[in-house]
This record gives structure tokens, sequence and C-alpha cells, in this order.
């Protein structure tokens, strides 16, 4: 047997749905509070409202926010569609919706990028491929005849080589000298940290950052490896329970830790739930050794372009950059998760030539503050604000702005430095990536 | 590995996660480490200083100041010259020279009561405020409180006191102008509101002054840091907004006198020295001669910064050099030596990105791990 019939064997083996049922349900609950947190803390405002202007990501410039009350009405929509996916109602209407409406909103801003957001994204277009609503859901209620006890190998499978690739480009994210040997941006964070009642005292050791540091990186190249296996999948939950309540408790990171403790149930099988809860099989039964063929070529060659992407993906920075904490050029969409504590500060010069008169354009005037700290290191977005300033301008009559921007910048402990080539008229790039050659070279 | 292994494995995991922070915490002062027991230490006596030393004296002599004030303008409304005027001028000044030391501490529960916007909002809205001059209403005290920032505070008594292109035309506008009496009656009942207002903060600092000294920790919550916040924020302002807009940065190019803060008094190097001054006292913590001198430069030593301690040292001197190289009032250097007034104005701006970016980095102000990771 050849290897691409032995995986093409694996994939369509049968197995209990359970797993995926409940990962179903868990990613649904979660996206649902996760939608009406958003609205409760008046994002749908301050990330599509307020501002006068948005970030969007190339080749996307076409996504715009609509009035108030349609960016209400779509994210209550995303919520009740994340509540309709987490039930099993309507279920592939309702996962499609989700997934459209939340990559919408997720397009809209970057400044508002996250990687856990990116991952909401990729494990809701999955779902729309996956039977995940038969069992356990009202749909079987409604339509009793689509109920299954078991479901290809690949429906599960997919879910875990996502969640593997988070952890393991996380982990290959923080080979770096700032992570392995100045404990950077630890140091920082849990500096930040030591006035925790009981924890606190633990935080304050020097050691504490290498510790934290090193012990990241290990768990995050090795968890996925670990939950793999049928014997070291219990510990292994355990360290996820550990590890990213730990992460809740020290930082300010909203629902990833969440996500992230969630999603890994899909790893754990129907035969450990039961042995959990010591309950006993009834009514449906399934071989394991059955194969059937249900996964069409269509679908075959969708997933094997997008999991393509997602190994490469996260390792492109290394032909763009040597150094992607700086530069960033590659940071986005390659699991670069909590690698770095970064500051800057800008400011725009405006020059017309023709009649020698110059402008200075604070961001903190245009913007929103999130806007100017995301904006202030990362250079597309700088030069994205140019690209709206040189709108601005030539709408005032100034036939030719020139605009340079003073730009500083600190990361992970360093003092600030000179970020972007002052003399550089960032109107003269016609394309974002040009940007990245100007990027002054980081000292120390 | 069956059920009873895993729990066993669980409880044997949280049971050694305890002991480790048990055993830590054993040698624990009050539940933290006996280092962060002195950050702390040191991190309340430097707020205290700053509340003590810097804080509360300043309300009270802005009480004082603006007392002082009324009665100099209640005996130029009953005596209306040139002589009551200019007293009346100078004691203006006597109150914009200490609020402009108090404009630095407007954070926590003073910021969210938004005072410092009716103690000095700029720049007044002045065609409201002839309106109120030249319509019926009656003019005191509470009608002045009765109305929005824009018509009150020290920026309108700048406008009615120094209205005239000089002294004698001031005081024509309070004496042989339409409603003269009525002016008087407005700057009157602005400086009696000023005292409202002045007790009022005092009273605002002295309900949060436990909250202020007692908030110790690290976070963005923290009293040290949202005083590091303040200093960003009133640097920010001078750069952009009291130098920046004078300069022609918004226009071109083109210098607007009349965009500085104090213009019609003449007053705005005076404003922004007075800013600069206590600035520096904050970060040096040096309020007296006598007093305990903890101040951010201490606190950046202490954590290893001390370069950035230096750099900030380095950076108030040479703020303070530009702003002594100005022989004049900002409003002449402004159209005689613009570069002059540039050269402070990006002595400011070096100033500003290393209280935002260094300093607030060294002492953790900045602290809210990468957004790109986080909500």
């Amino acid at each position: 047997m050849t290897v691409i019939n032995k995986i093409t064997t694996y994939l369509n083996t049968q197995t209990s749905i359970v797993p995926l049922a409940i990962f179903r349900m868990a990613f649904g609950f979660l996206m649902t509070f996760s939608m009406l947190r958003f609205i409760y803390n008046g994002w749908i405002e301050a990330a599509y409202i307020t501002p006068t202007f948005h970030f969007t990501y190339q080749y996307f410039d076409w996504v715009q926010p609509f009035s108030t009350g349609v960016m209400y009405a779509i994210v209550i929509g995303c919520a009740i569609a994340a509540f309709f996916m987490a039930i099993g109602l309507f279920y592939r209407a309702a996962t499609v919706f989700f997934f459209l409406s939340f990559t919408y909103l997720e397009l809209i801003e970057k400044t508002w990028y996250l990687n856990h957001y990116y991952l909401v994204s990729l494990l809701a277009f999955l779902l729309i491929l996956v039977p995940a609503n038969r069992k356990f859901s009202i749909d079987i209620l409604r339509k009793p005849g689509i109920r299954r006890a078991q479901v290809s190998n690949w429906t599960i499978f997919i879910f875990k080589l996502q969640l593997s690739v988070v952890y393991f480009f996380g982990g290959v994210a923080k080979l770096s000298s700032d992570w392995l040997l100045e404990a950077q941006p630890m140091k920082i964070w849990l500096k930040a940290k030591t006035d925790l009642p009981l924890l606190g005292g633990l935080l304050d050791v020097d050691v504490m950052p290498y510790l934290f540091s090193w012990g990241g990186i290990f768990y995050d190249l090795l968890i996925p490896f670990l939950l793999w296996s049928r014997k070291s999948r219990p510990i292994a939950y355990v360290l996820v329970l550990v590890f990213h309540l730990l992460t809740h408790v020290l930082f300010n990171i909203g629902l990833f830790p969440w996500m992230m403790i969630f999603c890994s149930l899909i790893f754990i099988t129907e035969q450990e739930w039961r042995q959990l809860f010591k309950l006993t099989r009834k009514g449906d039964t399934f071989k394991t050794s059955a194969v059937k063929k249900t996964l069409p070529n269509g679908i075959l060659v969708m997933l094997s372009v997008f999991f393509l992407f997602q190994f490469s993906l996260p390792l492109r920075h290394f032909i763009k950059t040597d150094n992607v904490l700086w530069t960033e050029n590659g940071f986005r969409f390659s699991w670069q998760v909590m690698v770095m504590e970064k500051t800057g500060h800008t400011i725009f010069t405006v020059k017309d030539a023709k009649n020698n008169k110059q402008w200075k354009e604070y961001p903190s005037n245009r913007l929103t503050e999130i806007q100017e700290t995301q904006m202030s290191f990362q250079p597309d977005m700088i030069w994205q604000y140019a690209q709206h300033l040189e709108a601005i301008f030539k709408e005032k009559g100034v036939e030719n702005p020139e605009i340079y921007v003073d730009a500083k910048v600190a990361l992970n402990g360093r003092r600030s430095q000179l970020f972007i080539e002052p003399s550089l008229d960032l109107t003269s790039l016609d394309d974002v990536d040009a940007v990245y050659d100007y990027i002054v070279p980081l000292k120390d | 590995m069956n059920t009873q292994q895993l729990r066993s494995l669980s409880f044997i995991t949280l049971l050694l996660v305890a002991s480790v922070t048990l055993f830590f915490v054993s040698c624990e002062k009050s539940g933290v480490s006996e280092e962060e027991y002195q950050t702390q230490y040191r991190r309340e006596a430097q707020l205290i200083n700053v509340y003590d030393n810097g804080i509360a004296p300043l309300n009270s002599l802005f009480i004082a100041e603006t007392r002082q004030l009324e009665q100099t303008v209640v005996a130029f409304k009953n005596a209306p010259t040139i002589a009551n005027l200019k007293a009346s001028q100078d004691q203006w000044t006597a109150v914009l020279q200490v609020w402009k030391r108090a404009e630095l501490y407007n954070l926590g529960d003073i910021e969210d009561s938004f005072i410092h916007f009716e103690i000095n909002r700029w720049p007044s809205n002045t065609e409201t405020i002839d309106g109120f001059i030249n319509g019926n209403a009656t003019i005191n005290e509470s009608f002045v409180t009765g109305n929005g920032s824009s018509s009150k505070g020290i920026s309108a008594m700048e406008y009615l006191l120094f209205s005239g292109e000089n002294d004698q035309a001031t005081l024509e506008s309070f004496t042989t102008a339409e409603n003269a009496n009525r002016r008087a009656d407005y700057l009157v009942a602005l400086s009696q509101n000023l005292i409202v207002k002045a007790e009022q903060l005092e009273q605002l600092w002295v309900d949060f002054k436990p909250t202020f000294t007692s908030a110790l920790q690290s976070g963005l919550s923290g009293s040290q840091n949202q005083l590091a916040n303040a200093m960003v924020t009133l640097s920010e302002q001078i750069v952009i907004k009291k130098l920046g807009t004078p300069l022609g940065e918004a226009n071109g190019g083109e210098v607007e006198v009349q965009s500085l803060e104090n213009y019609r008094s003449k007053n705005s190097l005076i404003s922004i020295k007075e800013n600069v001054i206590e600035l520096e006292k904050v970060f040096t913590g040096s309020y007296k001669e006598q007093s305990i001198k903890s101040g951010f430069n201490d606190f950046l030593v202490n954590v290893g910064a001390v370069s950035i301690s230096n750099d900030i040292e380095a950076s108030f001197a040479n703020v303070t050099s530009k702003l002594n190289a100005i022989s004049g009032t900002l409003e002449s250097e402004l159209v005689n030596n613009s570069a002059g007034v540039l050269e402070l104005q990006e002595a400011l701006n070096e100033l500003e990105v290393l209280i935002k970016v260094d300093m607030s980095n060294a002492i953790g102000a900045t602290v809210t791990v990468n957004s790109n990771d986080g909500d």
C-alpha cells in the first residue's frame, strides 16, 4: 500500500462523531459569548463606527463598514449564528453565515487583528465542510434521518491539524534570541504582575522569566504531539488547562486561553469521555476499522491547498526579513503569539515643494487611540496612513504632497530608536511591500 | 492511562503547583516578595511626595490666589482705573502661573470630573461671552456655573482683562463701552466661580488622595502609571497644540500668534515654562529643599534604567535652555524668530518620546501585552 493510499484510508476510516459534536458546541458557545462581549464592551463603535479611516488589509480595500445600525445587526446576527451553530440548529446555514460575517468584521480594520480571531475564521471555515450537527443537535430532532454515530476521520483530523499548526508555529515563532536568551518580553510582562496576590512573589524571582520563556516554547512545540498520542493525552490536556489558565491570570489576552482550552477538546475521543464519566455505550455503535469513501476529491484538493497555506504562511517571514519582530514583514497570520512588547511614536510631515509649504500631522488628530498605537510600530500601516494623508492633502489642493515620517520604536525592553528612514517620501512608494526596504536596522 | 490514573495525575500536578507557590509565598511580606515590597515602598514614597509636596500645596495656593483675584477684580469693578486694571491683570497672571503648575495633575477621579475644563478651557468662546454680556440674564456666580466651560475660567477672564489693543482700550470696555457694567459683573462672577472650582478641586484631591497614594500596583490602573500618562498627555499638548498650531503646522507653515494659549496677555511663554517646571519636579521629585526627593528618576535607577534617567534629565536641561533662550515673549519670538520656537518644540518632542516610550516601557506603564495577542 502506498503512502497516499495509507493516508486516504486513514482519512476515510470511520470514527465516533462525539469529539466533533463536542467541539462544535464548545466553539459555538464560546463564539456566542465572544460576540455578545464585543457588543457589551462598545467595541462595535470603537472598531467600526468611530474611526474616520480604516486600515484595510492588502487586496481587501473594498471591505468597508456599513452604518451603525447595520453593523449592530451584523454582529448580533453573528452571535445568533454562533448560538445556532452551538445547538446545531440550521447548522450549515448558521456556520456559513457565522464564517462570512465574522470574517467580514475582521477584514474591516487591521489594527484590531488578533491571532485568535484569525483562528476563529479558519475553524469556522472548516466547520462548514463537516457534518458536526449529526449528533447532540436540534437538527436531528427536526430531521432524525441525519443522525450519525460515525464520521470519517478527516472531519476531526482537520481541526486537530489546524490546532497543531497554531501551537507548533507559535513555538517556532519563539525561536529567537529575545525569547530564549533575554527572556523578553516575559521580563517586562512578569515584572508588571509582581503585585499579584500569592503568585506575585513567585514572579519576582529573577529566573522566572527564563522559566516562563523556556517552558512556553517547550509547551508550544510539544503539546500538539502530546495531544495526538493516546498515551500522553491525559497529561497533555491537564497541561493545556494549567498553561492557559496561567496565561489567563497573568496576561490580558482575552479569549485566547479559552479558545485553546475549548478547542483542544477535539483531541479527546468518545472512549476517553466515557472513561472519564464512567459511561457505558448505548445505542450508537461504530467500528473504527470501517472505511467509507466520504472525502470528495474537490474537498480533498481544497483542504490540501488550505493546509499548504497554513504550513507556508508562518514561515514566509524567513524569506522576507531577518527580524520579523522589528520589521513585522510576514508577522500576521504566522502565529507570532505573545512574542513582543513594542511601543512607538510617529509624527508625519507633509510638504508641498511647489508652494514651499509644510504641515505636521499628529496621528492622534485623525486616528483612534488603538489605531494610533498599532500604526506607530507597523510599517505597512504607516505607509497606509501616508496614503490617506496624501489623499486628504490632494483634496485640499496640494498637487504633489511629499510625506515623511519621524518614527521611533522600542522593542522588547530596548531603548527607542529610529524606525523608518526619515528622508523617505512615503508617497513615492506605489506598493506597501516597498516600505520594508526603508526600515532602519535594529540596534543591539 | 485510565480515569483513575488521570485523576491522580491531575491531583499531583495541582499539588505540585500549590506547593511551589506556597514555598515562595512563605518567604514574603504581606503576600509579596521582598523586592516587590521594596518597589511598592518606593512607589508609595514617590506618590506621597507628589501629593504632599506637589499637589496639596498647589491646590491651597490656587485657592488663595483665586480669592485674591476676586478681591482685586471687585476693587476694579468699584473703581475702574488703569491701576486697578493692571492689579487685576497681575493677579490673573499669578493665578495662571499656579494653574500651569497644577495643570499636570489631571488624572483619576479628577480627570473623570472634567474640573480642569471648568477651570481653564481654551480657547474661550468669545462670541458666547459677549452674548451673555449683551443679553438680559442676571449675571452672578450661579449664572456662570450654569454655562459651558468655554465661557468661564481662566481663559475667559483673560479675554475680558486683555481684550483691548492696550490697557486704555481694555479699561474703556469696562467704563464707556456698551454694557460696560455687565462686563464688569461678568468678570467678577467669573472670579467667584473660579474660587468655587478651586475649592472643588482641592476637595476632589482630598477625597482621591487615599486611592492615589495606595494604588501601588504595576498595572495600568496604578497611580504611578497614571502619573506617567499625565506627563505624556501634557508634553504632547505642548508640542501639538501650544506650539505646533502657532508654528503653522496645521496651515502650511504660516505662524499663528493668535493660536498661542495666552496670546492676549502675552503670557504663553510663562505658561509653558510653568508646565515644564512641574513636569521636571514630578520626574525628579524635587519639590522642596528639605523634602524626600523621590521621583521617577530614582525609580528608573532602581530598575536599572540609569541611562534613560540621565537622558531625560539632559532632555529637561535642553528644554529649559531653549525656553531661556527666548528673551522676550513667545508671541514676539514666534514672529521674529520662529526657528527658536521650532527648536523648543523639537526639544519638547524629544522629551515626550523619552517619557512616552522609554520611561513608560522601563517602569511598565505601557505594559498591555501586544494587542495582536489578545482581547
